[in-house]
């Protein structure tokens, strides 16, 4: 796999550093953001490949950042997965809709977390 | 009286009765519409209720789960790995109740998808063994299987949740087993090739005859906490096994002895283009 640079956006600490732990040692450049505003201020000036997003965040929800994001024309590119703990069907479908790319959901593998990257 | 009088009179008394009954109708369905509506509100509670736990058990669950297998594949210490591998199967335990949580949510909106594919039973009955077998041993249970003449090859089901269920059973069977006891997982046919029926017999404690009543009921909302309560088994596991089988058109009982053990057993159509 080529290197990626991830952006992780989620409020909780301990979620938040997880996946550089599996990424960081696979030559991909991870950057955490605890909130969706320290996330749009740090995609303006760098390059990024894949938004790893939670959705329930105070302030600006993932699902409302994601959205966001999608508005932009620059950032067409960009892979926006969630990295969420919904799991009803309702929620999933409602990520599905919003424009997600791919939804990983908590508890995560560290073979989930590749294979969405490598998707 | 004038035939005249008499006639309006009825007719007077038949409107009477007649808007009576129209009231009655209307009040009628104003109640069961009441009923609805209480029935329909409970029912949101209950899934609002169960998505927002499964929410809050995966955030932190992802946080055990995720560290400890990042210190069992960045380690070469043996104690390590052998101590974070506990706290990765143990929260395995943990996910596989919430997602019975989700699946139960799933079931009553009635949303759960079935798969269908064909399969060899034999080879699933071998994996549901293969996966316990380790459970078994560390208790002294001897676990078999036993495949009737009869039994058929292959069916068309869901495999994912006929799995399921036959590792709930055998689960339970090994659990409340007792030690040095012993498991048998039977496959066999039923009407005539039509069904196949799989068992599983323990001879372990029994269910005690007013657990025996209410093994299957239906999750209500005064039932839920019991889900959450430890060391006693929720009784997901069951519940949810009773629901799968009927969704894949199939039932599911069971016959225990107190003491001796307990037989439970669940039979599903095979569904087979041709009896190969």
């Amino acid at each position: 796999m080529t290197s990626l640079k991830v952006i992780v956006v989620d409020d909780n600490h301990t979620n938040r550093l997880l996946p550089g732990l599996f990424l960081r040692p696979l030559g991909h450049e991870v950057q955490e953001c605890d909130s969706a505003e320290q996330a749009l201020a740090w995609l303006a000036h760098n390059h990024c490949d894949v938004v790893l997003l939670d959705i329930s965040m105070p302030t600006v929800s993932g699902l409302q950042l994601c959205q966001q994001l999608r508005q932009e024309p620059q950032l067409r590119h960009l892979k926006i997965v969630a990295y969420t703990a919904h799991a009803m069907p309702a929620d999933v479908q409602l990520l599905e809709a919003a424009g997600f790319d791919k939804i990983l959901i908590k508890p995560i593998r560290s073979h989930e977390l590749l294979s969405v990257l490598s998707a | 009286m004038s035939t005249g009088l008499v006639v309006s009179l009825l007719l007077l008394l038949a409107l009477l009765v007649l808007s009576y009954m129209l009231w009655v109708a209307q009040k009628r369905n104003q109640w069961l519409q009441l009923q609805a509506n209480q029935a329909q509100d409970s029912k949101q509670r209950l899934q609002d209720f169960l998505a927002s736990m499964s929410h809050h058990l995966r955030t932190p669950l992802n946080g055990v789960m995720g560290y400890a297998e990042y210190i069992y594949s960045s380690t070469r210490e043996p104690m390590v790995q052998f101590t974070s591998k506990i706290i990765l199967e143990n929260s395995l335990q943990m996910l596989h109740l919430v997602n019975g949580l989700l699946d139960l949510t799933k079931i009553q909106e009635g949303s759960l998808d079935l798969s269908n594919s064909e399969f060899e039973i034999q080879d699933l009955v071998e994996s549901v063994r293969a996966l316990h077998q380790a459970r078994a041993n560390e208790l002294g249970i001897s676990l078999k299987v036993n495949t009737s003449q009869d039994a058929p090859v292959r069916m068309r089901a869901d495999p994912y949740r006929v799995r399921q269920v036959l590792n709930n059973l055998v689960d339970n069977a090994i659990n409340y087993n007792k030690p040095q006891g012993s498991v048998m997982l039977t496959v066999s046919s039923s009407a005539n090739g039509q069904f196949v029926t799989f068992s599983v017999e323990d001879s372990g404690k029994g269910v005690p005859e007013d657990v025996q009543k209410t093994l299957f009921k239906r999750l209500h909302e005064k039932q839920v906490p019991f889900v959450l309560r430890p060391n006693e088994g929720s009784g997901l596991g069951l519940l949810l096994s009773n629901q799968l089988v009927h969704l894949m058109g199939g039932f599911l009982d069971f016959s225990s002895q107190v003491g001796k053990g307990s037989l439970f057993f669940f039979t599903l159509p095979v569904r087979e283009e041709s009896t190969a």
